[in-house]
């Protein structure tokens, strides 16, 4: 009696679906990690210098606090606000020498806290909305 | 120690010990290491590799339009500084592009009873993929072992401890999985990988997640 293996293909009829075939007695099977990317675009616009670009189309307004081309010297740190999601506003600053410095999320109402007290310029927010680029 | 957790070494590094998989009994043939696209969501995963026709395979304009993922064989041997190849290389060799049967690795020792077979593996990121990346680059890696008899049971560790002296956590697929990011990435938080300005990025680190 031939053997019943416990791969999912008999080792009788070993050919896979990549059309792969496998000499009798010899059975394979496979075992799968998923695996992901998330990735993000977080750069000025090279067009514009005085815009940025956070993660294309999906961005929805962003704050800088000093525009600063990367790749040249400036003296002063930037910031960019994006909504992502609902309520979370995330927050990415750069280092001096255009080096993504850190990232941290906070509410809504603390930026709307923060522009009534004047600590946010809302004259430098640019709003976008969801499937159109921030030009 | 346990996920989330940064794979040590993991990359375009001159790392042996990355990932592992163990095999309860013994192989008949040297295993193959492949990838194909996740249909799925993270980090759920499909029953098999069936296709490979998202970017992280195709590739895009400005990495020469070859496969995004490369990987060694470290079993036996470091992989050596700089490994990562700079072309796809048709069939299975020691170090290549990934893209389901077309490039993959073949690992070069056929492990016996308890045996296991080490890996490194990394991703390169042009200026130029797409962004969002959710179904462009959600993929899997694939073992594909060889055995006579009994079939043996794989399991999946990566090592967060150091390269001289490993850690080795298990991952469950299907409920964990491997993520590539920044630089002084949080395992614990939001896990992103920023494209470069132009030219191509190696992921500075991998982990496990979920």
């Amino acid at each position: 009696m031939p053997r019943r293996p416990a791969s999912r293909y008999s080792m009788f009829t070993a050919t896979d679906k990549l059309g792969e075939t496998y000499a009798e007695g010899k059975d394979f099977n496979w075992m799968m990690i998923p695996a992901e990317v998330i990735l993000e675009t977080v750069r000025f616009s090279k067009d514009n210098k005085d815009y940025v670009e956070f993660n294309g189309y999906d961005a929805y307004y962003y704050m800088n606090e000093a525009v600063m081309p990367i790749g040249s010297k400036p003296k002063i740190t930037a910031r960019i606000l994006g909504l992502v999601k609902d309520d979370a506003v995330r927050q990415i600053r750069f280092a001096a020498d255009g080096a993504r410095d850190e990232e941290s999320y906070f509410t809504k109402r603390k930026l709307i806290d923060e522009i009534k007290k004047g600590l946010i310029n809302p004259d430098i927010i640019r709003y976008g909305r969801p499937g159109k680029k921030l030009r | 120690m346990s996920v989330p957790l940064q794979i040590t070494g993991a990359g375009n590094n001159d790392a042996q010990n990355v990932l592992k998989v163990t095999f309860s009994t013994a192989c008949s043939a040297a295993p193959r290491l492949e990838a194909w696209d996740n249909s799925l969501t993270f980090p759920s995963v499909d029953t098999a590799g069936t296709t490979v026709v998202k970017e992280i395979f195709t590739g895009t304009t400005v990495n020469g339009s070859i496969p995004m993922l490369f990987a060694a064989d470290t079993t036996n041997d470091l992989p050596g500084a700089s490994w990562k190849p700079t072309a796809a290389t048709a069939g299975g060799t020691v170090k290549n592009r990934l893209k389901g049967n077309v490039n993959y690795v073949q690992f070069e020792s056929t492990p016996g009873t308890g045996g296991s077979s080490l890996f490194n593996i990394g991703l390169e990121i042009p200026s130029d993929a797409t962004v969002p990346s959710s179904s462009s680059l959600n993929h899997l890696i694939q073992i594909r072992y060889y055995y006579s008899g009994t079939e043996p049971t794989l399991s999946f560790r990566a090592n967060e401890g150091t390269e001289a002296s490993p850690t080795w956590t298990v991952l469950t697929p299907n409920t964990n999985g491997l993520q590539f990011a920044n630089l002084n990435t949080d395992w614990t938080g939001t896990v992103k990988l920023t494209i470069p300005e132009s030219g191509v990025l190696d992921a500075p680190e991998a982990g496990i997640t979920i």
